[in-house]
């Protein structure tokens, strides 16, 4: 890993691209996730990369890449999101969207199926309404795992308003989510 | 004396793993001797194990393939840019003192003598770099600006040196295609509207009409959504466009946009070219 970075600074395209293999994957998803749109995805993808490609030799292995990495991600969207506030219209013929949902862990029976999507729905419409920190907060921690200390030293926070910001996030969700609760099975 | 209970924040940290082990030690303990407790945990439980199941969408493997070539390509053209000298036909000073001096004397010259040759159809200097410029896609055109002239001309700055300037025709398809890019990805508004009025000398094309659907449908400024309505009036009526300006009429949130598209349709049907197919009614 630290070779390909060394590689990489050199202006080593193939050393980045492989770089780039590693992580791209949760990039794209951070930037749908936030940006909500697959057209803004695909440019803050663009975007985040070649800004990470053309500052690669300002990296000065004080944090992970990866943290590195995340902290151009998380600027960027929130700056192509503000910049853009982006409307979306739907055309009548729109395509069907290409992101995928990852599969479920459990068996479903097929009224368990189709609350879970109904379910998946108002989780999604949920987090975009949440404020711009606690969505971020909230896409961090519960869609890419990323533990509190990892998103404060990511967002240049500490790690107190992190959990702040995450646990207000979780209760305004709470609101939307009250009549799709699980129901705790003891 | 009253029992002091366990806050919500506790709970729900508890649950996440986001506490130290002392703190958690404690609320298990607590949580042994308080049934009020364990009942508020359960429902937290609940809140909980209902966000981590739900699975946000992820790409598919296509989509990620799609984006991966696109930077491979910008990619080259950036790290091209960094090596080639490309802003200027002549050999500089950096590429005396490298190693590929010979093959890039001969790659400088080449070019040189190419760019005598082109020099008669092309005005300006730095012709190579703007195409490359131009055909290059990048989301962010901060090097390229225009500014138009009195006599009709539009120049094409590149700002990054002020030096390679092209001045082109409003009906010149190099400033098409740099009309379209910035119509689509630049962030400035201005450059925006500049783009999308100079689409209105463009030929009635598809990579027009896409772009000018395009900025209809997702630009914020609601002067180049207007504009764009305006010049797409002169494009042959199709589904895409019905389509859009259908959305239009009932979703914009400008007043005057909605107007626009009202207008764009009401001529469409008042049209003796009106198709009036079968499916397209308005």
């Amino acid at each position: 890993m630290d070779s390909l970075i060394e590689k990489a600074q050199r202006g080593d395209t193939r050393a980045f691209e492989k770089l780039v293999k590693k992580y791209d994957r949760q990039i794209l998803s951070l930037a749908y996730q936030i940006s909500q749109n697959i057209q803004d995805a695909e440019d803050i993808y663009q975007e985040v990369f070649m800004r990470a490609f053309k500052n690669i030799k300002s990296f000065n292995k004080k944090s992970t890449f990866f943290t590195w990495l995340y902290r151009i991600a998380i600027n960027c969207s929130i700056t192509y999101c503000n910049t853009r506030q982006r409307r979306y219209h739907p055309s009548l013929d729109e395509e069907k969207d290409e992101f995928s949902w990852e599969p479920s862990d459990t068996m479903l029976t097929p009224d368990k199926s189709a609350l879970n999507q109904e379910l998946k729905e108002k989780i999604k419409r949920g987090v975009n309404t949440l404020p711009p920190m606690q969505k971020m907060t909230f896409i961090l921690r519960f869609y890419h795992q990323l533990k509190i200390k990892e998103i404060a030293r990511i967002t240049n926070k500490a790690e107190g308003t992190i959990k702040n910001y995450l646990f207000r996030a979780t209760r305004n969700m709470q609101k939307k989510l009250s009549p799709y609760m699980e129901s705790e099975v003891i | 004396m009253g029992k002091k209970h366990l806050k919500d924040e506790e709970l729900f940290f508890y649950l996440t793993g986001d506490l130290d082990s002392d703190t958690i030690s404690g609320i298990e303990r607590h949580l042994q001797d308080c049934p009020l407790c364990r009942d508020r945990l359960a429902q937290e439980r609940a809140l909980y194990t209902t966000i981590r199941n739900s699975n946000y969408p992820v790409p598919a493997k296509g989509e990620l393939k799609k984006v991966r070539k696109k930077l491979k390509f910008n990619l080259k053209q950036t790290a091209g840019e960094k090596t080639d000298h490309s802003f200027s036909l002549g050999v500089t000073l950096q590429s005396l003192f490298s190693p590929n001096f010979a093959l890039k004397f001969v790659a400088g010259g080449t070019l040189f003598i190419a760019g005598l040759l082109l020099g008669f159809l092309f005005s300006g200097s730095g012709e190579n770099s703007i195409q490359k410029l131009l055909n290059s896609n990048t989301t962010r055109f901060e090097k390229i600006s225009f500014q138009s002239e009195d006599n009709g001309e539009v120049m094409l700055v590149v700002e990054q040196t002020r030096q390679h300037i092209l001045r082109l025709s409003a009906d010149d398809p190099r400033l098409l295609q740099a009309a379209i890019n910035i119509l689509k990805y630049d962030e400035r508004d201005n450059m925006r509207l500049k783009a999308v009025k100079i689409l209105q000398y463009a030929e009635k094309k598809k990579a027009v009409e896409f772009a000018l659907v395009q900025s209809l449908q997702a630009d914020p400024n609601p002067g180049i959504r207007l504009h764009a309505i305006q010049i797409l009036k002169k494009f042959p009526l199709n589904k895409k466009i019905k389509d859009v300006l259908v959305s239009v009429l009932f979703k914009d949130t400008n007043s005057g946009v909605r107007y626009e598209a009202q207008q764009c349709l009401e001529e469409y049907k008042e049209s003796p070219d009106f198709p009036l197919k079968k499916n397209m009614t308005i």
